[in-house]
C-alpha cells in the first residue's frame, strides 16, 4: 500500500466527515496528494508506512472510540511523522479541550473557520495554532455574482437545524416582530438529526433555491460562527444570517451576524436581499481559496 | 356518527377551492374573539390567494353566554362567510368535528380549537399542500404560547410509527373531510377519549397520506381554563402521557407486534408547495 505524505484520519461512519471531505478537496485543489483513512483503516496500516506521514485527525475522540483497538490506534498515530488536529468549533469549549487531551500528542492545530480564535487557544493549549480560512473550493467556483431564480424565491426565510433554545428563540422573535410569517421552519431533535436527517441530499438545495434568507440561532454559550453553515445557502443564492447577540458584540467582519431578529429585519429592509447576497458572496471569495490557506498553514508545521 | 335532527345541515357536495375553518366552542367565550378574528383574517388571505373560505362556529350547549357573543359577532360581521350553530344538547368534541365535516362547504376543513389562533397568512400554503398532495391530513408547526410568550413548538415532526407510542400531531390541522368521513370520522367512544390520536393512527392504518408542511400553522395558547385544560378533566392527561389503559388499548389496535423496532419508519411526508416533496 502506498501512502502519501499527508493523510486525513476520520471516524468510519460519523463525526467530522464533512470536515474530512472538505479538507481533502482543499488539499487536492492545492495539488497536495492526500489520502483519507477511517480510524480502523489507519490501524491496519504498516508502522513503516506511517513513519513518513503527516496525519490530519478529524474528531479524534470518535476516531479512537471507533478504531476497534484504542491502544493500537494510538500507537499507530504516535508512529506518524507529525499529527495535526483538524478542528471546527469554538476553541473556548470543553469539547475542544477534550480533543486535545485524547492521548494524541499533536504538533499543530488547524482551526477551520471564518475567524481566528488564536487568543482563546493560547489560554488552553501550547500546541501551535493555525487559523485556516474556510474559503471556496474548486467545485464551488465561480460563486455567482447574482443569485439565480430571484423571482422564484417565494420563501422569505428558512430556519433549519437542531431544536435548540437558540433556534426556538429565533422562531419566537420572527413572529413577535411580525417578520413575514411564510417562512420555512424545520427543527429537529439532535438525536434524530444524527440518526437520519429529515431532508435528503437534494432536499436542502431545493428549499434554498426558493428562499431568500437562511437563518440560524446561537447554539452554544461561546460566540462562534459556523462557517460550514454558510456555504450551502450562499451557493444556492440564499443569504446566510446568524442571530447571535454575543457574536454580534464581538464585531467580527463576517457579514450577516445580527444581535436580534429585529436587527436582521431592519437591515434586510434597508439594504435588500440582493445587496446582502453580494456582501456575503464578496466576503467569501475575497479572502482566497481554502487551498491557499491550507497550503500556507501546512508549510508552517 | 350521524346525529338525528341535524341532517338538514349536511353538505354532501364539497368544493375544492377553499377551506372551511371550524371552531368548536364549549364555555370558551373569552377566547372566541381571538380565534374568530384569526379565522376571518385567514379567509381574507385565502381570497387574496384566489381561494375561498368559510367559518363555522358550533356552540356545544355552552353555559357561559357564548351564544350571545356569537350572535353579536354575526351581526357585526354580516357580510363575512360566517355560520353559527347553537346546539341545545352537548354532543362532545368528536361528534362536533364530524358534524362540521358534514356541514362544510369545502372538502378541506381546518380544525381550530376556540382557544387557539391561526397564522392567517399561511392558510393558503396548507390548502395548496392538501390540494397538490391529496393528503388526508396536513399539519404544520404550532407555536405554544403562554401569557403572550412562546414556550415551545408542537406538531413539528413528520409522522412515523412512533405515533403508536404517543401522539405528537395535534388536532389543529387541515383535514380532508371527505376522506375522514369515508373512514368513519372521529371516534366518539368514551372508552377512547383521544379521538385525535386515534384518527391519526387510523389514517396511517388505512394508508392515507399525512403531510407535514414546515411552516407555522398557528398558535397553541396554554392558559388556565383553555380547551385543553378543560377537556383534560374529562380526558385525562395529554396523549403522550395518556393513561396506561388508553395507551394499551391503542397499541392493541395499531401496534400489535409489541415491538418498538419500527418506531422510526416514516409514514408521513414533508411537502412545501414552493418545492414539492422534500424528504
Amino acid at each position: 500500500m502506498q501512502m502519501g505524505t499527508l493523510a486525513i484520519v476520520r471516524p468510519p461512519t460519523e463525526g467530522d466527515n464533512e470536515l474530512a471531505s472538505r479538507l481533502s478537496k482543499g488539499f487536492e485543489d492545492a495539488s497536495h496528494g492526500v489520502a483519507i483513512y477511517s480510524s480502523p483503516e489507519l490501524r491496519a496500516l504498516d508502522t513503516e508506512v506511517l513513519g513518513g506521514a503527516t496525519l490530519l485527525v478529524a474528531s479524534p475522540g470518535r476516531c479512537i472510540e471507533t478504531s476497534g483497538d484504542e491502544t493500537e490506534f494510538l500507537s499507530k498515530v504516535a508512529g506518524a511523522n507529525k499529527r495535526i488536529l483538524a478542528s471546527v468549533g469554538p476553541v473556548d469549549s470543553p469539547a475542544y479541550k477534550r480533543r486535545l487531551e485524547k492521548g494524541i500528542d499533536f504538533d499543530a492545530v488547524f482551526d477551520i473557520g471564518f475567524a481566528s480564535q488564536s487568543d482563546d487557544h493560547t489560554e488552553v493549549s501550547d500546541v501551535p495554532y493555525h487559523f485556516v480560512f474556510n474559503g471556496p473550493i474548486r467545485d464551488e467556483e465561480p460563486v455567482a455574482e447574482e443569485p439565480a431564480n430571484q423571482a422564484d424565491r417565494t420563501i422569505p426565510w428558512v430556519l433549519m437545524g437542531p431544536k435548540s433554545d437558540g433556534n426556538k428563540n429565533v422562531l419566537a422573535e420572527l413572529f413577535e416582530h411580525e417578520v413575514d410569517p411564510g417562512g420555512f421552519c424545520l427543527l429537529q431533535g439532535r438525536a434524530r438529526i444524527m440518526a437520519e436527517p429529515l431532508l435528503g441530499s437534494e432536499g436542502l438545495p431545493a428549499v434554498l433555491a426558493k428562499a431568500k434568507y437562511y437563518l440560524w440561532g446561537a447554539d452554544r454559550d461561546a460566540g462562534y460562527y459556523e462557517s460550514f453553515r454558510f456555504m450551502a445557502p450562499l451557493l444556492a443564492g440564499t443569504v446566510p444570517c446568524k442571530i447571535d447577540p454575543d457574536l454580534a458584540s464581538e464585531g467580527l467582519d463576517i457579514p450577516g451576524v445580527y444581535p436580534s431578529v429585529s436587527a436582521f429585519r431592519a437591515e434586510a429592509e434597508a439594504e435588500g436581499y440582493l445587496a446582502l447576497y453580494r456582501r456575503a458572496r464578496n466576503f467569501y471569495v475575497a479572502r482566497g481559496r481554502l487551498a491557499e490557506h491550507l497550503s500556507g498553514a501546512f508549510a508552517l508545521v | 356518527m350521524d346525529d338525528p335532527g341535524l341532517g338538514w345541515l349536511y353538505n354532501e357536495s364539497k368544493a375544492e377551492d377553499g377551506v372551511t375553518i371550524f371552531i368548536p366552542n364549549w364555555n370558551h367565550r373569552p377566547y372566541l374573539p381571538r380565534s374568530i378574528r384569526s379565522a376571518l383574517r385567514a379567509i381574507e388571505h385565502l381570497e387574496e390567494a384566489g381561494f375561498s373560505g368559510e367559518l363555522i362556529v358550533i356552540d356545544d350547549a355552552s353555559r357561559d353566554g357564548s351564544q350571545k357573543f356569537l350572535r353579536t359577532v354575526q351581526l357585526l360581521y354580516g357580510d363575512a362567510p360566517l355560520e353559527t350553530l347553537f346546539l341545545e344538547r352537548n354532543l362532545g368534541l368528536p361528534r362536533l368535528r364530524n358534524l362540521a365535516m358534514r356541514m362544510s362547504r369545502y372538502r378541506h376543513v381546518c380544525m381550530l380549537d376556540s382557544d387557539n389562533e391561526l397564522v392567517a397568512d399561511n392558510l393558503p400554503l396548507f390548502l395548496q399542500a392538501g390540494l397538490q398532495t391529496g393528503a388526508a391530513l396536513v399539519h404544520g408547526l404550532l407555536i405554544d404560547k403562554r401569557e403572550g410568550r412562546m414556550t415551545g413548538i408542537r406538531s413539528d415532526s413528520v409522522a412515523s410509527m412512533r405515533l403508536t407510542a404517543g401522539n405528537y400531531i395535534d388536532s389543529f390541522a387541515l383535514v380532508d373531510a371527505k376522506a375522514l368521513l369515508r373512514l368513519g370520522g372521529y371516534l366518539a367512544d368514551p372508552r377512547l377519549p383521544h379521538e385525535d390520536w386515534e384518527m391519526v393512527l387510523h389514517l396511517i392504518a388505512e394508508e392515507e397520506q399525512i403531510v407535514f408542511v414546515p411552516a407555522v400553522m398557528g398558535y397553541y395558547h396554554l392558559v388556565p381554563g383553555s380547551m385543553y385544560a378543560e377537556t383534560a378533566e374529562d380526558k385525562g392527561p395529554r396523549p403522550r402521557s395518556a393513561a396506561p389503559e388508553i395507551v394499551s388499548l391503542l397499541r392493541r389496535m395499531f401496534a400489535q407486534t409489541g415491538t418498538r423496532e419500527w418506531d422510526d419508519i416514516k409514514v408521513g411526508r414533508i411537502y412545501h408547495p414552493a418545492v414539492g416533496y422534500i424528504d
